[in-house]
């Protein structure tokens, strides 16, 4: 029988362990570190709370993404309706390799959950089961997404950058 | 990994890179899930008012708590560092000053918030606030005819996580002046702070109702010339509506009565995950320099009490951000000691090294944890040293909230509301394991019986110390089912005996099974009090080899010696309780010990006040 619930513990370990990731890809969604932090809080305040309705049929930790990155979206709404990826880079510089500037305004032009996935995967380092939990969708459709996605990327960089 | 999956990572973590890990803050995380826990509770609330007025259509029900919660507002004021007004120039530098010649010193002076200020009886009162660190703190100054001064603070976790518009942070703390040429207490005084909404506090004492004053989100209550030992009972918050909140607050202790307990459990986890063999704090094996050297004015501090000399000693800061500061040193005679530095005192423990983290159910702490703080403050000190093992701490509160303990160079410090008790501490290794835990009960034990109306007081032990002092220790069955008890002559002004006490049952699971609380005369020493049930009997190892059993009767036990003195401060070295089958199960080592009216006659010290006569 699986279990029912999930220990405040084992949440509390994920947090400690896992913080600044949970950040970063929460400021990826909302835009700036506070509001990313703020978002992380509540996310994790949510799953405290929810904890009892947690059925191991996936990762917790998947669980807990998908707690942390509602949180996000729901900040990002109450802030403005732009998208943030554009105004995010106040620390990528204009020394940055030239693929930076493209892939940015690729991210920033992928439908929500694509742009997600592509958050999780390569912020999170997140396997593509999880990722389909954080975001309710079917593991096939994590991986369609991220081919996708890396198909947008070919398309949208130069060969000499990146190789076929 | 393709080129194009590492083209995209990099350019994301050059976009939005890791950020810094010093935002962390678990404890926000757990004040945020109560605090949206209650508002779902409130909002319930309200539906089944809406629905019991649907269906009884003629009976108005006021949601209480929902009103409650909107009339008496937040505590904005006070985190948002807005209470009050800024203090004047001179009281902010008369604070800088003293905070400089402190032993606890600010990194930086904190700006000093005027709160109250008023007159009674010929002695002035200032309140004032001010933050430092994660603490919100009140500095009560008396002047007149009467002069005293405490500083008393709150976390500030409890503000955000509190529910009750109220927060006492000293209640019934002396105010001593000169009455007919004798030293008294003219007044006693309780202060704290208050949310925006609370325009009035009440307390009541056992014959007097108390009207305090509100201002600067904060309320100060002054009891003029009070009753000897007579303790607030009850606070309560009203605001402009005249709705009134009760408000949760620790009694004050009076000798040995320290006020009712909260009859909660401890929460957390109860059982070790992993037993640690050989656990060491190898940087004090070693000697090597961690925190910083004592200052020398605290060395001469230290030295006051006559214990073993001190071969190596480093001050210690648990939380940088934080103003506690811990004293560890090695002594010659293989002890370590802790000690706590606080804005007026230095006050600690010591324990035979090797001994430091041999108990198996507290595997990774050594030195414990002690309570500390002045007698009506509503927080207490928790103090101690952990083994390598540690990597991380967790405080678990019988209210239901967690908070991350901070440790740095194995030393752990952190101020837990009386209110909260009892109080799990949870030790964490590397995996994330359990290897260490320590339960502290609830330390006012409990008085909410009486002694029943239709029995008697039965003497249970009657003893003759060597100086000719007699005490005896009676019993009576008491309202709550369990015993109450009393040790007489019970004189408050000699702070003899005890007054009837009435503690509840509690599980002996995390107590020490014969810590018996002691008083100490000129002539005689009496050992009397509660031991653990399954204890059948007690054995005093007298200094002279002499060892002398007593037999409990009821779960009490009392026992008179010679009194301590100079020559000989400490006439028992050992209390060792035995079950029935003989199996030592208890053990108070008092080699340590230290008789403080001995020390008080050495150094020309006021009496100490009988509670604080024992380890």
């Amino acid at each position: 029988m699986k279990k029912k619930g999930a220990r405040l513990e084992e949440i509390e370990r994920l947090y400690s362990t896992r913080y600044q990731h949970f950040v970063q890809v929460a400021r990826a969604v909302v835009g700036d570190e506070a509001t990313a932090h703020d978002a992380v809080q509540d996310g994790f305040s949510h799953a405290i709370r929810r904890r009892g309705s947690f059925r191991a049929d996936g990762p917790l930790e998947a669980w807990v993404w998908r707690a942390v990155v509602n949180a996000a979206i729901s900040a990002r709404r109450r802030k403005s309706a732009f998208n943030p990826f554009e105004i995010v880079p106040d620390t990528a510089s204009d020394d940055g390799p030239g693929a930076d500037k493209e892939i940015r305004a690729w991210i920033a032009a992928l439908p929500e959950r694509q742009r997600l996935a592509v958050f999780l995967r390569y912020y999170a380092d997140l396997d593509y089961r999880a990722i389909a939990t954080t975001l309710g969708i079917e593991t096939g459709t994590v991986s369609a997404t991220l081919s996708a996605a890396h198909a947008a990327l070919r398309r949208s960089i130069s060969p000499e950058e990146v190789s076929p | 990994m393709t080129s194009s999956e590492e083209t995209i990572r990099s350019v994301l973590t050059r976009t939005v890179p890791l950020p810094p890990d010093s935002g962390r803050n678990w404890d926000d995380v757990v004040a945020r899930s109560a605090a949206t826990a209650r508002i779902v509770r409130a909002r319930r609330l309200v539906y089944a008012v809406v629905l019991a007025a649907t269906v009884a259509t003629v009976i108005a029900i006021t949601p209480l708590g929902a009103v409650i919660a909107r009339g008496f507002g937040d505590f904005s004021g006070w985190l948002s560092g807005q209470a009050g007004h800024p203090a004047s120039t001179r009281e902010q530098q008369t604070f800088a000053q003293e905070s400089r010649h402190s032993w606890v010193q600010f990194p930086k002076t904190p700006a000093l918030r005027s709160l109250i200020t008023a007159s009674r009886d010929g002695v002035r009162y200032e309140l004032f606030g001010y933050r430092t660190g994660g603490s919100y703190c009140l500095r009560l100054v008396a002047s007149g005819a009467a002069r005293s001064r405490y500083t008393s603070c709150a976390l500030r976790s409890d503000l955000t996580a509190r529910s009750a518009p109220v927060l006492p942070v000293l209640v019934d703390a002396p105010i001593n002046g000169k009455i007919a040429g004798r030293i008294s207490e003219r007044a006693s005084v309780s202060f704290g702070i208050t949310s925006d909404g609370v325009a009035g506090v009440r307390a009541r004492t056992k014959s007097r109702g108390l009207k305090g004053i509100v201002a600067g989100d904060s309320f100060l209550i002054v009891y003029v010339l009070p009753r000897v030992g007579e303790r607030t009972r009850s606070i309560s918050a009203s605001d402009s509506n005249g709705d009134v909140a009760a408000i949760p607050f620790a009694q004050a202790p009076f000798e040995n009565d320290l006020g009712p307990g909260t009859a909660r459990r401890p929460l957390g986890p109860w059982k070790l995950e992993r037993f640690v063999k050989g656990a060491k704090i190898s940087w004090l094996e070693k000697r090597e320099p961690r925190g910083r050297a004592v200052p020398e004015r605290l060395l001469r501090a230290t030295r006051v009490l006559p214990l073993s000399a001190p071969t190596f000693e480093r001050l210690l800061a648990p939380d940088p951000n934080g103003t506690k500061r811990l004293i560890v040193s090695l002594r010659k005679n293989g002890y370590v000691c802790l000690d706590e530095v606080s804005a007026g005192s230095i006050g600690g423990s010591c324990g035979p090294l090797k001994q430091l983290f041999s108990d198996n159910w507290i595997g990774a702490f050594g030195a414990g944890s002690m309570g500390g703080g002045l007698g009506g403050s509503q927080y207490m000190t928790n103090v101690g040293l952990v083994s390598d093992d540690v990597v991380r701490m967790t405080l678990f509160l019988a209210t239901g909230e967690r908070i991350a303990v901070p440790v740095k160079d194995n030393a752990f410090g952190v101020d837990v509301a009386r209110t909260a008790y009892p109080i799990r501490l949870v030790a964490y290794d590397r995996d994330g394991l359990v290897i260490g835990i320590n339960t502290i009960p609830d330390l006012a034990g409990g008085s909410a019986g009486k002694p029943a109306k239709d029995a008697a007081w039965k003497p249970a032990f009657h003893v003759r110390s060597p100086g000719g002092e007699t005490r005896t220790l009676s019993l009576v069955r008491s309202t709550t089912g369990g015993l109450c008890w009393k040790a007489t002559p019970f004189v408050i002004g000699r702070g003899s005996g005890t007054p009837p006490l009435c503690p509840d049952e509690y599980s002996w699971e995390y107590r020490p099974p014969v810590s018996l609380p002691s008083e100490v005369t000129g002539k005689s020493m009496f050992f009397y009090g509660r031991v653990a049930p399954f204890v059948v009997r007690v054995a005093f190892h007298l200094v002279n080899g002499e060892i002398v059993s007593v037999i409990p009767r009821h779960g009490y036990v009392l026992m008179a010696v010679g009194g301590p003195t100079k020559a000989q401060p400490r006439p028992v070295r050992m209390i060792v309780g035995f079950d029935k089958n003989g199996k030592e199960v208890g053990r108070e080592d008092l080699r340590e010990w230290v008789s403080l009216d001995v020390l008080a006659r050495k150094y020309h010290l006021s009496p100490v006040p009988k509670g604080q006569a024992s380890k």
